[in-house]
């Protein structure tokens, strides 16, 4: 089932990706013929997933207490700071 | 010989026996930059060389997804403009500590997420053998560094064969680790599970003097692999004759017949020079593990790119009213259409149980298939051959990806050698090889290239010799 400009919308909106009609219709016009391809060679693979390449185990230590990144540093890449913090437009009513 | 165009090998000689320092080895290579634009490079950031080891005063390039503490990092993309990263990639810093200078960093498409360098967003980058022609990407300003001696090696993210793709291209060695081999802590990679640190030089033996000084266990990459490499190039008898499996019949389906004749003459050669012993293998799953390697990308882009809001760092849209307006104006704006692409498909075939059944899951079984065959044919030859590329240059009717996809896709060493010239532009062909066999895939690459005599027939155009 080809994916619609309407489904292509909405997919956007997940990702805080307005589209407008006309890049809906586009992007839906680039992904179709991936799907495609995809419903024809995927269909019917049995074989247990690789959901990653690594073998190895995960690596664990001590949570013990060190020095972050310098908060002027991190700071320094915002567009907007106060106060020592990220600075963003008003997310509470008056 | 001017300095800008040697080999790794061949600077280390040259300040060995004292004829330049390293200082006058870092600015040969700048002022060639100076002399030849070809929109390698993103932004130039020279650090001589820090003393002595085994890359003492040899100048390298970085992708500029590599993060330089206190250096402007985009990963090629207009949503991270401005963004100096804090810190340093790993890999950075053991460069530096053995010795290399630092030229600056070097124009891919945004993000590494497509293979032609067409699609980059804030430069073209020229193929230094034909400017106005492709160098290939994603890595293509790494590797027309390289190509045009404004860099002796380069070092940049592949998560499909984005080094190897232009290092065909520009005539270049092009290589890529087993999957953890080298850190990818401060790498801005899209896929982490297909990303590999790729290197790209002029010569096997720059290769395996980096992979050696870059090798190791890091623990900030959870997935790097325990142990160091040395000696890469030890001479080690081989017990028998090599066995090369070759598909003759699968690389005509994809590939033009003259990069297929260009392949075929270097695996007629190995056999008839070097006694190597040709098999015919099957590798029915080519055009499979290219669009499962297109799924899992675009889904882990979905989520690794989804940090891009605005708020912490990078591009931010002006006078947004509220979080809404600027998580989605920042990120329509920032974002370049190709990762807009890429978001949605990751984003739709993850997005509910059915998409993910149909295609991510089923991708997923698609990366087993190919793993586990090429696991099967280890039983049976040493390396798989194949060309590097379907095509020359511009030319688009087959996946750029379809030969160097699956080795990312099983986390596989594989390097491509320049193996000759088509209409004046180099091509290349591959050599893939089990986990874990950087060294036996070196040294084989070692003979090829001697057999090839590729670097001997170096011209100027591009060669910076």
């Amino acid at each position: 089932m080809p994916v619609t400009k309407e489904e292509m919308k909405r997919i956007g909106e997940i990702i805080y990706l307005d589209l407008t009609d006309e890049e809906s219709v586009r992007f839906a016009d680039l992904l179709n013929p991936v799907l495609e391809k995809a419903d024809e060679l995927l269909d019917g693979l049995r074989e247990e997933p690789l959901r990653h390449i690594s073998q190895l185990r995960n690596r664990l230590r001590e949570d013990e207490v060190g020095i972050p990144l310098p908060k002027e540093k991190v700071l320094a890449n915002a567009a907007e700071t106060q106060d020592g913090c990220f600075r963003v437009p008003r997310i509470l009513e008056d | 010989m001017t300095i800008a165009g040697m080999s790794v090998i061949e600077i280390l000689e040259g300040q060995g026996r004292g004829e330049f320092t390293p200082e006058e080895a870092l600015q040969a290579h700048l002022d060639k930059i100076e002399g030849e634009d070809v929109g390698a490079f993103l932004r130039l950031c020279p650090k001589t060389s820090s003393g002595p080891g085994l890359l003492q005063g040899v100048p390298v390039a970085l992708g500029d997804e590599i993060c330089m503490e206190g250096v402007e990092t985009t990963a090629g993309s207009r949503i991270l403009t401005g963004f100096v990263p804090p810190y340093q990639a790993a890999l950075v810093g053991k460069l530096q500590g053995a010795g290399a200078a630092l030229v600056g960093k070097t124009n891919l498409t945004e993000f590494g997420m497509s293979f032609d360098m067409d699609d980059a967003v804030f430069q073209r980058t020229q193929n230094p053998w034909r400017p106005g022609t492709n160098p290939g990407g994603a890595a293509g300003g790494a590797a027309a560094a390289v190509a045009a001696g404004q860099a002796a090696a380069a070092v940049a993210a592949d998560t499909g064969g984005d080094v190897r793709i232009p290092a065909s291209f520009c005539g270049l060695v092009g290589f890529v680790p087993t999957y953890g081999r080298v850190s990818r802590y401060g790498v801005i990679q899209h896929a982490p599970s297909l990303t590999q640190v790729g290197l790209l030089a002029r010569q096997v033996g720059d290769i395996a003097l980096l992979l050696e000084v870059l090798a190791g266990e890091d623990p900030q990459d959870a997935t790097t692999l325990p142990g160091t490499l040395s000696d890469l190039l030890a001479q080690a008898v081989e017990p028998k004759p090599l066995r090369i499996g070759i598909a003759p019949d699968i690389y005509r389906s994809f590939a033009g017949g003259d990069v297929c004749q260009a392949a075929a003459n270097v695996w007629q050669r190995a056999a008839e020079e070097l006694g190597w012993e040709l098999v015919e293998v099957d590798l029915p799953w080519l055009e499979l593990a290219q669009i499962a390697r297109r799924l899992i990308a675009a889904a882990e882009s979905s989520s690794t790119l989804a940090r891009y809001d605005g708020v912490r760092y990078g591009y931010r849209a002006e006078d947004a009213q509220d979080m809404r307006e600027l998580f989605s104006r920042t990120r329509a704006e920032g974002f370049g259409e190709v990762v807009k692409g890429e978001m949605l498909l990751g984003t739709y075939i993850l997005g509910d149980k059915a998409h993910y059944e149909a295609y991510y899951l089923q991708a997923l079984r698609a990366r087993s298939v190919v793993s586990k065959s090429l696991q099967d044919l280890w039983g049976e030859v040493d390396f798989v051959l194949t060309p590097t590329t379907p095509e020359l240059p511009g030319k688009r009717q087959a996946p750029p990806e379809i030969f160097t996809g699956p080795s990312n896709l099983a986390g596989l060493p594989a390097i491509s050698l320049p193996c000759g010239l088509v209409d004046g532009l180099p091509v290349g062909v591959q050599l893939v090889a089990p986990a874990g066999e950087e060294g036996r895939l070196l040294r084989a690459a070692h003979v090829l290239e001697r057999m090839i005599g590729f670097a001997s027939s170096r011209n100027g155009g591009g060669q910076g010799a």
